[in-house]
């Protein structure tokens, strides 16, 4: 069909005087005031959030630089004697074969931060993708897709964990695979009552009214309408991963051939007899900067971007 | 400024309450603003006051700080005094002023159905104050509260004394507010809204209610609504509030009949009434400028009024075209499952046997109560709901059975505007792109410019500047939202529009410049309205024809002219009695 | 309500038989034969044939799935492969000295958490919030696994103020092991719990009723106990009585540091012994608790908040 705007607009001086301003006006994009943008105004404003981002993107760094040998190439070697303490020259002393604990917390790293960002990638699009499917569709595909996460919930999240990795084999693989599988059911369950919720929201509604399609209205308006829970569990879900890397390593489970802080902290269980607290030190102060900084930027963005939010604090 | 309220019925020596340049002030994201700016009053034992003003105005904010329940952050008192039987409030300590809360001075709230604690019997909600005040034991506090709710009528007071607020309607939910303000008989008793949020015909009885206690009590009153009509049933004085001043105040008749500021000159004339027949509504920028001063000329009248004839002898000059829509016996049922295989054993008839028709250029006003249906009837007729049974030919065709994919073509030529003007635009979506989106999905052939030219057009038409195209639905007010939606659903050039309780949400004044844009573009776009609200003199004003709606059915139709002078059931002289 | 609860039991059938097929996916077809871990790694085919043919494995996968759906509704997971005793004589003797360490603490630390939170929930924006949300920031930051060797190291090994670790039957004779654990357990819930609750009470705080019962006169304690509190139960049940399955389970590295001979020790030696049967029987039991207390919250639910009716 076409639409044929009368020929004549009506005389009203109001729609003329817009009319005769309007093509430039509208040809230039005048401001961005989005939510969103809002939102990231909002939050670079704030001076605690920023910091929290300059410090994960510091962890990003070193485990970017330890990928490509940059940083920790040579952990495996022994620059000093055994369980040498800390000293100025090497800051966080030596582990039982001389090695610099310094630079296997910086090796950890590369586990701890590729461990979190695989496990966003992996069950942020499933969990979206699961809980949007069910919440809008509803019916019989929302009940087998209930059914398979309650399943998996039902199960606790360590038992799942550890089985997991145990049948799967020990190695890093595993542990992506397992925190995958586990990581996206927190997510789906939320993001399937908001979609359920903004179903039957008017302005959903009025897409309807258009002749909009199911992939328009549940694409171009309920998941953007809802994106902003994706972003705020993010910062969970890598913490979360993180913590459970840690504990898997440290039972044997996790990562082999590379240090990690569960390693690490493995280790120091025998070594804090003998007054060597250098490897527990180590692995906890760099875990607890980089949990730190992911849990206040978590609570900075719910504050930014969680619209039920406004007006509290 | 001191407004002295000289016709109190019993002037005491000093007055109950006296406000002394108040000024209140909010902090926010933004910055700092002034929700109350130096406002001064007196009130008199047994005299009625009402705060008149819009949304954002100051009003509530006013008998927030008389109670001393201002939040803080982001609210401050930055400055006056309130005495309260000559004592200064703001002087006395927290625990003081905490002693004449809900003792000698309590207040009602608008939203009865959440001011109410939920997870407490309403009984004991009224025992607290008494135990805590009158120091009763709780034996006396029930039977007192028992008393009370058989004070406020409500009926079967012993048992609904255990029930839960949500077993309640709307009006008895007020009136267990209005039993609890009441329990320590204090002196002054400040209403907020108190019946905006209900039905038109509990409105009436929770009016007479609250006068009548007031008059039997004689306590001073303050009575806060955005709606002039409303104010006028209670109240001996009036101050009209404006962006956070006090404009105008006066006795209750002498602002009716001689208002002097623009503004209130302005909100008493865009109320329709059931009495004046005019041709459009006036409003409050036809009296005043934006930076509220009074403007030069006045309205031009014969743009009101038509010379000579009433507007019933204008409509009936009208002509229609041939029938748009036919509804015939339409149901849409709701099923309510239940029992052990969640099988459906009742059904919940929202519309029940429906049964009009819509002639082509005509506006149908739908009215009825909150729950009678109409609201599905509108959304059934766009198949946004299944109908049960029955049929909708609309053009010709019956569109009852059709399925979705079916219904796509006839989408463009049937359109809706809904209430709620926060939750009807998508958030996320700019002005420009919303208005888009329909050409998008239905018109592929329109170039990129022919699309552009004509939301540009649309959205000058419904009075909005087109370089707000690319802002966010949140950087507008209620009646922007509104508009826009309006707009929005202009874009495919639809034939029938269903405006759903559109200008219910909206405060008065705004409330008619929304009717006669509506009533403008059904001219300009050749439009078939149906006008659903619960609003009888709005229906009256705009609709041709109209239908009375009562728990799922029609109970009557016809001229709504006729209905008005000769109504023929008792539900609709109901609600014609309780107009104000 | 009788009838909810039937069949919200009855949906339990589904679910068992979800996780009976997980775990028959995870531990029958993913993970290694059992044969080959129980022989290890230089037996012939020949003899892992036999153990293979004695344990059921060379029946169709259908029948050795309907093996496992049988020992989750009889609740017989036959003997330990490591210890060879009977699994749930393993369980029963288990639970107690796991509950002993785990009940106390979650007690302690759930009312002291939503005490906490109303205070800090009331001072909002204050000096008080501060300082508390600080403190739990930092305190949900550190490793768990950090808690429990420092506390471990310096307060029993290093100060001797505690039991280093070990575990004695019976009543009285528990209890110096256990304060310990507790402690550790209650400092690791306590920043999740005063964050989670903080944001409950402030959830109800600036509801309309609030306002009604501050114009009524109350005082502000009143105010948060009778009406916010109450309210702010509703939520906190759910959060508080769906975590009561784990803790039967314990905690699985507070007992294997302390050699607690509890649930959460026994899975671990199971993990590292590759005690299938025991991990089979501990997830199916796990996932029945978790299930039935969901009903458990169910039903409190719609006893605490009238607005709920169970249909």
């Amino acid at each position: 069909m076409s639409i044929n705007a009368p020929v004549n607009p009506p005389a009203n001086h109001l729609s003329n005087q817009a009319l005769a301003s309007s093509n430039k006006d509208v040809s230039k994009v005048e401001r961005n005031h989005s939510l969103w943008s809002l939102a990231f105004k909002k939050l670079i404003k704030d001076k605690v959030a920023l910091s929290c981002i300059l410090v994960i993107f510091g962890y990003v760094l070193v485990a970017i630089l330890s990928k490509f040998g940059i940083i920790g190439a040579n952990w495996a070697e022994s620059v000093a004697a055994s369980y040498a303490p800390p000293s100025g020259d090497l800051w966080l002393g030596a582990d039982i074969f001389g090695r610099s604990v310094l630079v296997k917390t910086l090796m950890g790293t590369r586990v701890a931060v590729s461990v979190g960002l695989i496990t966003v990638m992996v069950s942020v699009p499933l969990g979206i993708f699961f809980g949007a499917v069910s919440g809008y569709f509803g019916g019989f595909i929302d009940e087998i897709i209930t059914w398979f996460y309650t399943t998996l919930a039902s199960i606790p999240n360590i038992m799942l964990l550890i089985s997991l990795t145990f049948v799967l084999g020990k190695g890093i693989t595993s542990v992506y695979i397992a925190l995958g599988i586990t990581s996206w059911i927190g997510l789906c369950r939320m993001i399937r009552g908001e979609v359920m919720k903004h179903k039957t929201r008017e302005y959903v509604q009025a897409a309807t009214a258009i002749g909009a399609s199911n992939y328009r209205k549940l694409f171009i308006h309920i998941l953007p309408n809802v994106f902003h829970i994706v972003i705020i569990e993010s910062s969970l879900l890598f913490q979360t991963a993180v913590k459970s890397e840690v504990i898997l390593s440290f039972l044997g489970l996790g990562v082999q051939d590379l240090p990690s802080w569960g390693k690490m902290i493995d280790e120091s269980k025998m070594e804090l007899a003998r007054g060597v607290w250098w490897q527990l030190a180590g692995a906890t102060i760099a875990m607890f900067f980089l949990l730190l900084s992911l849990n206040l930027l978590g609570d900075a963005l719910r504050d930014a971007l969680d619209p039920k939010l406004k007006g509290k604090d | 400024m001191v407004n002295d309220l000289k016709s109190a019925p019993v002037l005491s020596p000093s007055p109950l309450l006296e406000i002394k340049n108040l000024t209140v002030e909010f902090s926010t994201m933004e910055g700092k603003y002034t929700a109350v700016s130096n406002l001064s009053f007196r009130l008199h034992k047994g005299q009625t006051m009402g705060i008149v003003g819009e949304s954002g105005s100051g009003k509530s904010v006013t008998s927030l700080a008389i109670m001393g329940l201002i939040p803080s952050p982001p609210g401050t008192i930055k400055s006056g005094e309130i005495l309260f039987n000559g004592k200064d409030l703001l002087k006395v300590s927290k625990e003081e002023w905490r002693s004449y809360r809900g003792n000698k001075m309590s207040m009602i709230f608008q939203e009865p159905m959440t001011s109410l604690n939920p997870v407490q019997c309403v009984g004991d909600q009224i025992c607290e104050s008494l135990i805590l005040h009158k120091k009763l034991s709780k034996k006396q506090a029930w039977a007192e509260a028992i008393d009370l709710m058989n004070q406020v009528k409500i009926p079967n007071a012993e048992s609904k004394a255990h029930a839960f607020p949500h077993e309640l309607s709307g009006g008895q939910k007020q009136r267990v507010m209005i039993a609890m303000a009441l329990a320590c008989r204090p002196d002054l008793l400040i209403c907020d809204e108190p019946t905006t949020a209900l039905d038109v015909t509990v409105q009436k009885n929770v009016l007479d209610l609250l006068k009548e206690l007031q008059e039997k009590h004689q306590m001073a009153m303050i009575f806060i609504s955005h709606d002039l009509g409303v104010v006028s049933q209670v109240t001996d004085n009036v101050m009209v509030m404006y962006r956070s001043n006090v404009v105008e105040s006066g006795t209750t008749k002498d602002i009716f009949v001689n208002a002097k500021h623009p503004y209130t000159k302005g909100l008493i004339a865009c109320r329709p009434s059931l009495v004046s027949n005019p041709k459009r509504l006036l409003t409050v920028s036809d009296f005043m400028n934006e930076d509220g001063t009074s403007k030069n000329n006045p309205p031009d009248m014969s743009l009101i009024y038509s010379a000579g004839e009433t507007n019933e002898e204008v409509k009936r000059k009208k002509t229609f075209g041939d029938d748009l829509l036919v509804v015939e016996n339409l149901k849409t049922y709701f099923p309510v499952k239940s029992g052990f295989f969640r099988s459906t054993k009742n059904w919940i008839h929202a519309v029940d046997d429906v049964s009009f028709s819509v002639k082509r250029g005509m506006t149908y006003g739908l009215v009825g109560e909150s729950g009678c249906g109409k609201t599905t009837l509108g959304r059934t007729i766009l198949k946004l709901e299944k109908p049960t049974q029955g049929k909708i030919i609309f053009k010709g065709q019956n569109i009852a059975p059709l399925n979705s994919v079916e219904m796509l073509p006839l989408r463009p030529k049937m359109q809706i505007i809904f209430q709620d003007p926060f939750s009807s635009l998508n958030a996320r979506m700019t002005i420009g792109d919303a208005l888009l989106e329909p050409l998008e999905i239905n018109c592929p052939e329109m170039s990129a410019k022919e699309k552009r030219d004509w939301v540009t057009y649309l959205i000058g038409r419904v009075g909005l500047h087109p370089k707000f195209l690319n802002r966010y639905p949140h950087e507008f007010s209620g009646g922007q939202r509104q508009r826009i939606a309006i707009a929005r659903s202009l874009t495919l050039r639809p034939e029938l529009l269903i405006c759903d309780e559109c200008v219910s949400a909206l405060d008065v004044s705004i409330q008619a410049q929304v009717l006669n844009l509506l009533m403008d573009l059904q001219k300009e776009l050749s439009l078939t309205y149906i006008f659903i609200s619960h609003d009888l003199s709005v229906v009256k004003f705009i609709a041709d024809e109209m239908a009375v709606m009562y728990k799922g059915k029609i109970l009557e139709r016809g001229i709504p002219e006729h209905i008005y002078q000769s109504p023929a059931t008792d539900y609709t002289k109901k609600l014609i009695n309780s107009i104000l | 309500m009788i009838l909810y609860s039937f069949r919200r039991l009855l949906y339990l059938i589904p679910l068992l038989l979800g996780v009976c097929l997980f775990i028959f996916i995870v531990f029958n077809v993913v993970a290694t034969d059992p044969a080959v871990i129980m022989l290890g790694k230089n037996a012939t085919a020949k003899q892992i044939n036999e153990v293979r043919e004695q344990m059921g494995l060379n029946r169709p996968w259908i029948v050795q799935y309907f093996d496992v759906v049988k020992s989750a509704f009889t609740m017989n997971f036959g003997r330990s492969w490591y210890t060879k005793q009977d699994i749930t004589e393993m369980i029963m003797r288990g639970a107690g000295p796991s509950l002993s360490v785990t009940l106390p603490a979650f007690v302690f630390s759930t009312i002291f958490s939503l005490l906490v939170s109303l205070v800090v929930a009331y001072y909002r924006g204050g000096k008080i919030d501060l300082l508390v949300r600080s403190i739990c920031v930092g305190l949900v930051s550190i490793s768990s696994l950090a808690y429990i060797l420092l506390f471990q190291y310096l307060l029993a090994f290093k100060w001797g103020l505690f039991e280093i670790s070990g575990y004695e039957f019976g009543f009285p004779h528990f209890l110096p092991y256990i304060i310990l654990p507790c402690i550790i357990w209650i400092i690791l819930s306590l920043g999740p719990d005063i964050r989670y609750f903080r944001t409950i009470v402030l959830d109800e705080l600036y509801q309309d009723y609030v306002r009604t019962a501050r114009a009524k006169g109350l005082s502000e304690i009143k105010v948060m106990i009778k009406h916010v509190l109450r309210n702010a139960l509703i939520p906190v049940i759910t959060y508080v009585v769906i975590q009561i399955p784990f803790l039967i389970l314990g905690a699985l590295l507070l007992e294997s540091f302390f050699s607690i001979p509890g649930l959460g020790g026994t899975v671990l030696t199971a993990v590292n012994n590759s005690d299938f049967p025991v991990i089979k029987a501990f997830t199916i039991l796990s996932a029945i608790a978790y299930i039935l207390f969901n009903l458990i919250t169910d039903l409190l639910y719609a006893a605490v908040d009238p607005r709920v009716k169970l249909e």
